[in-house]
């Protein structure tokens, strides 16, 4: 109430104050918001130059021709986005990194489950294997490209002197795109599924233990009770997990940068890596933004979609 | 309470205009407008290339009296000059460093690489060498470093294509180490019988097929038919011409012959260190590799490169080191009296002694004391002579993406099992598409 007389007069008060005393006033009543938005700026500044302005300027890209050296960028309106429907090969590594992503997250959920639900049973060392489990997950992309690459050296590597002394036909990966994506799939599963499993492992451990007890008062054996109620109880983890998996599964760039090169001749190229090649090595800065801007609707769309189905079956 | 909320309030404020004071302060020197070299500052120049070797990081006396010589050169014009070289990779590695330098603004004063210039020179990246820079410089390895005539950069030094042959690895297989093959058919022959005889301990010939090193390990074959993968004028793709075909086919039958495996290495130390080291016979090898099998211990010969029936000798500028100045660079006549340098007789020769590498500087090309030191340059002296050789062509537009086309296709080809006529046409329609 007070408040309010205030400001219905404010006008009129004002008249007969001096500046410094209106100044204190206007501060005084708008304290509580200067002080926020004071501790709120620097986190907004940074998100403003590191996040919105670039996304602006990679949509607004998306619609010139650029190499980022000589010149302004100029507009070229759609036909950025008329090429990657049309010409070269963006659709089918748009294609191929969903077919990757699905791969990887169908096995990330069912190995990272597995494992979690054994080591929420062990008895001894979990601590220990927990940690093993999680290890290669700090481990550098940089540092297991290399052991992937000797292990699979076409010349000498680990895996052809194993083959041959089980008497086999060695076998050249780099000259096949299954073995290579095989190759692919199995590091990057390899590498995250720690991640997964200690997801996982802290919702197995989260689950109210009384509702496995009335389960056995009701008669229900193991496999009823993972069924029944595991799995329901898991089931936010699992749509977490598969949310940000779709997102992360066209961001697959590492293992294909690292290790196969898109290769064999450009059978293992992904969008990101697509991407990387047109801004990086091209330097067609326009092309690279318009897949950018692709990427990130179809991701939407994805996550969004995935969330919708999510929801009608929890409800 | 009320002090201690305006207490908090003050600090809050002080605290974040600091920081935003802080943010927007610049730490740059203030601008003068003019460069070093104007204002009789000490000029500092950096300059770009590969690592190792070539640059004074190695500790090999020969290489440290080269980069003495330069500092010696000169610190004659500008007294106190330092002068940084900073390793920034070779090839697609190189290139990328130096367009993202040149984009951020922060480019090295001068760089040398091998099969950009004149893309770069389009971008308007570079600048322009005056022309009697180049005056004693052999005309083939300076194509490389022209655009609509003007010079962008000079050559430090170049090379061409032989066949390297390991001695010890044709005597075991029973033939005449100083018979090396003369045509493709014999070059086949011998691959086939030396792999057969290897019976898995040893191979004919190694085939380099992946990327660039692999493009310019094919094209001399596709050159000695007549083939190439551009016309003259490097305006119209020709991938899919009838000799290029007949190329690919051969060079898919040679790496029949290959160590299991290697046609899929991308690994060029690795391929060659295969005929060094007696695991293979034949490869086909630039000047480098005189040096390179030595350290290797390898008992290698130097041959021309085996010609078809009905072919001429014809061959690719390889190695063929350009080095120039960035427009961005503030100490453009430094830069640009340090390309001088390069391009002179003295400096190429001193380089040559130390390498084993080709000079391009006429004079030190003519200089008997370098065949002497180095007796199988003479080889290369030779192919330099007979055949005819040029660099890689330079795509008028979308050229990194037209690259790729043709390495998918050779890669296909020669790794995978793609037919060659499917390759090759699918290549050409991607490449004539990117330059409409």
């Amino acid at each position: 109430m007070k408040n309010r007389e205030i400001a219905s007069t404010g006008g009129a008060v004002s008249a007969g104050i001096p500046p410094s005393s209106r100044m204190q006033k206007w501060i005084h009543r708008h304290r509580e918001g200067i002080v926020g938005y004071s501790i709120l700026s620097p986190m907004l500044l940074y998100f403003a130059i590191f996040a919105i302005f670039p996304a602006l300027f990679v949509i607004y890209l998306s619609f010139t021709e650029w190499t980022g050296i000589n010149g302004l960028p100029a507009w070229v309106g759609l036909k950025n986005f008329r090429a990657f429907f049309t010409q070269g090969d963006y659709v089918e590594t748009l294609v191929r990194a969903g077919v990757y992503g699905i791969i990887i997250l169908f096995f990330s959920l069912i190995i990272g489950l597995l494992i979690a639900l054994l080591l929420n049973q062990a008895r001894f060392g979990s601590g220990a294997i927990r940690t093993i489990w999680y290890l290669p997950v700090l481990v550098s992309f940089a540092v297991v490209a290399q052991m992937v690459t000797t292990l699979l050296n076409p010349v000498d590597g680990l895996a052809k002197q194993m083959m041959i002394r089980f008497g086999m036909e060695p076998i050249v990966f780099q000259e096949s795109a299954l073995w290579m994506s095989f190759w692919l799939i199995v590091i990057t599963v390899w590498k995250g599924v720690g991640g997964t499993v200690i997801i996982y492992l802290a919702g197995l451990q989260g689950i109210d233990t009384t509702l496995y007890e009335a389960a056995k008062v009701d008669g229900a054996n193991r496999l009823n009770m993972f069924w029944h109620v595991t799995i329901p109880s898991l089931r936010p983890i699992t749509m977490f997990l598969l949310i940000t998996g779709i997102i992360g599964s066209f961001q697959i760039f590492e293992p294909v940068q690292l290790i196969t090169y898109g290769g064999p001749h450009g059978e293992t190229n992904i969008i990101l890596f697509r991407i990387y090649q047109d801004a990086f090595q091209s330097f067609n800065f326009g092309m690279a933004s318009a897949s950018s801007v692709v990427v990130l609707v179809v991701t939407l769309i994805l996550s969004v979609a995935q969330y919708r189905v999510s929801q009608r079956k929890v409800t | 309470m009320k002090r201690s909320r305006k207490s908090w309030f003050v600090l809050t404020v002080v605290m974040v205009a600091s920081l935003l004071l802080a943010a927007c302060s610049s730490t740059n020197k203030p601008e003068s407008g003019e460069s070093p070299e104007a204002q009789n500052d000490p000029v500092t120049l950096t300059v770009w290339g590969q690592p190792g070797i070539d640059l004074p990081t190695n500790v090999d006396k020969k290489n440290q009296e080269i980069y003495r010589f330069i500092q010696t050169e000169m610190e004659k014009k500008y007294p106190g000059i330092t002068i940084d070289y900073v390793g920034k990779g070779w090839g697609d590695d190189l290139r990328q460093n130096l367009m993202l330098a040149t984009t951020a603004g922060n480019p090295p004063d001068i760089a040398w690489g091998e099969d950009f210039v004149p893309e770069l020179a389009k971008l308007g990246v570079l600048s322009e060498v005056p022309a009697d820079y180049a005056k004693d410089l052999a005309e083939g390895p300076m194509l490389a470093a022209k655009l609509d005539g003007k010079n962008y950069a000079v050559s430090g030094m170049t090379g061409i294509f032989a066949l390297m042959y390991n001695k010890d690895v044709m005597k075991k297989a029973g033939l005449d180490p100083d018979s090396p093959p003369k045509t493709w058919d014999e070059w086949l022959d011998m691959s086939k019988k030396i792999t057969a005889a290897g019976k898995g301990e040893y191979y004919g010939s190694v085939v380099q097929t992946v990327g660039l090193g692999g493009t310019f390990r094919i094209a001399p074959f596709m050159r000695q038919l007549g083939g190439d993968l551009t016309t003259q004028d490097w305006q119209s793709i020709t991938f899919n011409s009838p000799e290029n075909i007949k190329a690919l086919t051969f060079l898919k039958e040679l790496s029949l012959t290959a160590p299991s495996g290697s046609t899929a290495l991308s690994d060029e130390n690795a391929l060659y260190n295969l005929v060094h080291h007696g695991k293979a016979a034949f490869g086909v090898a630039g000047p480098w590799h005189i040096s390179w099998s030595q350290a290797e211990k390898c008992d290698c010969g130097f041959t021309p490169l085996p010609v078809p029936d009905g072919g001429k000798r014809a061959n690719v500028i390889v190695g063929n080191t350009l080095w120039f100045v960035l427009k961005q660079s503030k100490n453009q006549e430094a830069a640009m009296e340090y390309l001088r340098i390069i391009a002179s007789q003295e400096y190429q020769e001193k380089f040559a002694l130390a390498t084993g590498r080709m000079p391009s500087n006429k004079a030190a090309i003519a200089n008997p004391e370098l065949v002497n030191a180095i007796p199988q340059l003479t080889i290369y002296g030779e192919i330099v002579e007979n055949e005819a050789a040029a660099p890689l062509p330079v795509y008028p537009k979308n050229g990194p993406k037209v690259w790729e086309a043709w390495y998918k296709a050779q890669e296909s080809v020669l790794v995978g099992g793609k037919p060659i006529d499917a390759a090759i046409a699918e290549a050409q329609k991607t490449a004539e598409e990117l330059l409409k």
